[in-house]
């Protein structure tokens, strides 16, 4: 156990290392800063105190791009390693494909929460300075939720990444994810009104899809609601963790039967 | 007693056979060479070794574990053909992901890598991120990874390819040194030279399946023969023909 | 060594992404569209399909309309605290709530009959609010950059013009700002009696300008009658409010003449309707006057 626990840690290293060599978080957070400090300026008709649109704004950047972090480092780590054959050399080392995946999981998983640190970071900065409003319940609540996102969509780059190209696997996993966060809520009321074939396909989709938009804070955080309920929370983080427990199983099972 | 056993090994892609009841041993503190054309099965074969693939029947045993097992391969060290690594990565730092894979405490790495270094001729390197290094240097690297964990037993892809002679020389004495050290040491070529100079043994492939094996001596026989001979009879390619050519 | 410049996403995830993004934006538009279709039966108007000289302008015009009025409804979510209807759970049971409310006040939420025991509903319920909430007049400035953004993406939207003064003049008591806004509004659309008419009701009601409100009210007379032969629900209402102004500042400038005619019209329009009523009443009450 404590030797898999050594592996898992130097593989997690490898991850961060990648992420933060690469480069990918400093164009994200330039391209973030040239987008949003134009926006904090705007005083519609001559008038100032409009903060909740760059609230808004700010917060569907750092989500677009913790995603984007989050499936572009999980779905290249298997590929390029099947590429360059870095595979040959890591597999040859006294771990088992197992604990090479939960430990390159693991490791996209931290480089990407890491990253989610530095835009919340920088978000909470920014909407600080113009509306003075700092840390809060929401804000931490919003924070945590968005890294059972983060697992989720990690976990899901990673089991593509063993079943089809990356390109289809991008593509798929943000159809998914940007689906299911502006009509997964719906689906259920939605199968309900339908034909027996497609209310099966929908309810399908309601059990196998994940609901992204579970973790979908924005709205209260925006428009200033109240906090939710920790067990809520809670229960939401537990079935992220299920999810991407349940995925990662299937990866595993890919991996194993995976043929070099 | 036999460190390396392939026993009948035969194993399978669709219709080609790339492995095909193929048996050798390679004993303790020797070096062997795994010679054979291109598409002869010493990387199917290598891969069963390490545990990438499963036999499709016979058996494939280190120091009489199977390779199957993440604990047997403690004992390989392997160095892959294709000398590529993570680009973004120092040395040291690529050490320390294999180390750690390998379980070893931080200060045994250290130890391990200051030693390294020099033995590969990597000084001065250390700090540079992989995508710098020349492919001698990275085939170096994965010299030095192979050898990290001091295992018992050295499985090497193609070793020499793109070292330069004075390099080949270091490298040849390493091996050699690690064979007075104990270690057992198996590695395919197309360097017929190399073999022919450090190793214990020879075993030819054909087919997938071991066409001759023998010491170096036997090769030289009554001195009229060489190792790029035996080859090519082995192979089924006259030497006049290959004169010709 | 591989001597390529890096790029932020490496080759393989560049095209997928922009299809991704591509989706996401179709995504959005076809739910907004979706939204404001079902708003604009609700609500009566239409989207606009304008001419044009070929089909790359009217594709183009029409994309901006949509993106247009996917700002407007961001109006509309922000005004109730960012529930969009469709999610609220007091709208459809109490949909005359909003005549007369107060602003920023809250509700408790109706009981989860929604939810049910359906878990994803259950969970989306209290993650996401669904109460009704008004965002107060101090806070109306949280509503312009929409407005704005609604107006430049499609100058052709009146929706935006009028949502926008509405804003200014009454929430935000910037009445002048207000006029200027609906001044290019008009500007932008010179066929639109709406426009004009909420010009004439700013500066009648918030300026207390009669004269620039009548010549306002004429205009947008002028407009409506070049506008349409038949007249829809919509026109009717549009014509009676115009001349129940008209006959308004008839009235206080004492021209029973112009008076007398403003309601003979309205009458001939729809003689049951309330400013028609009114208007019947003033005239009476003039006449009174006038014999006395």
């Amino acid at each position: 156990m404590k030797i898999a626990l050594c592996q898992i840690r130097a593989l997690i290293k490898l991850s961060l290392l990648e992420l933060y060599r690469r480069k990918d978080i400093v164009v994200v957070l330039i391209l973030g800063a040239v987008l949003l400090l134009p926006l904090s300026f705007v005083t519609p008709f001559g008038m100032s105190g409009a903060g909740i649109y760059f609230n808004e704004i700010a917060l569907v950047m750092v989500w677009l791009f913790s995603i984007l972090i989050a499936l572009g480092v999980s779905s290249r780590i298997f590929p390029h390693e099947f590429e360059k054959r870095t595979i040959y050399a890591l597999l040859a080392k006294p771990a088992s494909r197992s604990v090479v995946l939960i430990g390159r999981y693991l490791g996209a998983l931290t480089a990407a929460i890491s990253a989610l640190c530095i835009f919340y970071a920088a978000y909470t900065l920014l909407c600080g300075c113009k509306q003075g409003v700092w840390l809060s319940e929401v804000l931490l609540q919003a924070f945590i939720l968005h890294v059972g996102l983060i697992a989720i969509i990690v976990a899901l780059g990673i089991m593509g990444s063993l079943i089809m190209t990356s390109s289809a696997n991008v593509t798929l996993t943000l159809l998914i994810v940007f689906g299911m966060l502006f009509f997964g809520g719906r689906l259920p009321a939605l199968a309900a009104t339908q034909s027996l074939f497609a209310k099966t396909i929908l309810y399908t989709a309601n059990v196998v899809a994940p609901h992204v938009e579970f973790f979908d804070m924005r709205q209260r955080l925006v428009h200033e609601w109240s906090a939710v309920s920790w067990l809520v929370c809670a229960a939401v983080m537990a079935y992220a963790v299920l999810y991407s427990a349940a995925v990662l199983l299937l990866a595993d099972f890919f991996l194993r039967r995976k043929r070099f | 007693m036999a460190v390396i056993q392939l026993e009948s090994v035969v194993k399978s892609f669709g219709s080609v056979k790339a492995v095909n009841d193929l048996s050798f041993e390679v004993g303790g503190g020797e070096i062997t060479g795994f010679l054979g054309a291109n598409g002869a099965g010493k990387t199917t074969a290598i891969k069963m070794l390490l545990g990438f693939i499963r036999p499709d029947s016979g058996r494939v045993l280190v120091k009489g574990r199977d390779p199957q097992l993440a604990e047997t391969r403690r004992l390989i060290g392997f160095m892959p053909e294709t000398a590529h690594y993570y680009p973004y990565l120092k040395v040291h730092e690529l050490l320390n992901l294999y180390g750690g894979l390998c379980g070893m405490s931080k200060a045994e790495i250290a130890v391990r890598f200051s030693e390294l270094i020099v033995k590969v001729g990597l000084t001065g390197a250390e700090n540079r991120q992989l995508k710098t290094f020349s492919k001698g240097m990275l085939q170096r690297v994965g010299i030095a990874q192979a050898l990290l964990h001091d295992p018992a037993v050295y499985i090497l892809d193609e070793p020499f390819t793109g070292l330069d002679p004075l390099a080949r020389i270091q490298f040849r004495d390493l091996l050699l040194a690690e064979k007075k050290a104990g270690k057992t040491i198996l590695f395919s070529s197309h360097e017929l030279s190399e073999a022919e100079l450090i190793c214990d043994n020879v075993v030819i492939l054909k087919e997938g399946r071991a066409v001759w094996s023998g010491t170096t001596a036997e090769v030289a026989g009554d001195g009229t023969q060489n190792l790029e001979r035996v080859f090519l009879r082995m192979l089924g390619v006259a030497h006049e023909e290959k004169e010709a050519l | 060594m591989n001597n390529r410049p890096h790029i932020f996403v490496d080759e393989y995830a560049q095209l997928p992404l922009l299809l991704a993004l591509v989706a996401l934006l179709l995504a959005t538009a076809v739910q907004s569209t979706l939204r404001l279709k079902a708003a604009a039966r609700l609500s009566g108007w239409e989207l606009p399909q304008r001419s044009a000289d070929s089909i790359l302008t009217m594709i183009s015009d029409d994309t901006r309309q949509v993106v247009s009025q996917t700002m407007m409804a961001k109006v509309d979510e922000y005004f109730h605290g960012g529930v969009k209807a469709q999610d609220c759970t007091m709208c459809a049971a109490e949909e005359s709530h909003h005549e007369g409310a107060e602003d920023e006040h809250h509700h408790a939420p109706a009981p989860q009959q929604a939810a049910g025991l359906n878990p994803v509903s259950w969970i989306n319920s209290r993650i996401h609010a669904q109460e009704h909430r008004h965002l107060s007049d101090q806070r109306s400035v949280e509503l312009l950059p929409w407005v704005v953004a609604a107006s430049r993406a499609s100058p052709h939207n009146i929706q935006a013009y009028e949502v926008g003064s509405y804003i200014l003049n009454s929430m935000s008591e910037k009445s002048r700002i207000a006029v200027d806004f609906i001044k290019e509004g008009i500007k932008n659309n010179p066929k639109s009696p709406e426009l004009e008419v909420t010009l004439g009701e700013i500066c009648f009601n918030a300026l207390e300008d009669q004269p620039q409100a009548a010549a306002a009210f004429e205009r947008a007379l002028t407009k409506s009658l070049a506008r349409t032969k038949s007249l829809t629900e919509e026109e009717l209402f549009l014509r009676l409010k115009i001349y129940f102004y008209l006959g308004r500042i008839a009235k206080e400038s004492h021209e029973i003449a112009k008076l007398r005619e403003i309601a003979q019209r309205a009458m001939e329009l729809k003689a049951e309707n309330v400013m028609t009523q009114s208007l019947a009443a003033w005239l009476k009450e003039e006449e009174n006057r006038k014999r006395e």
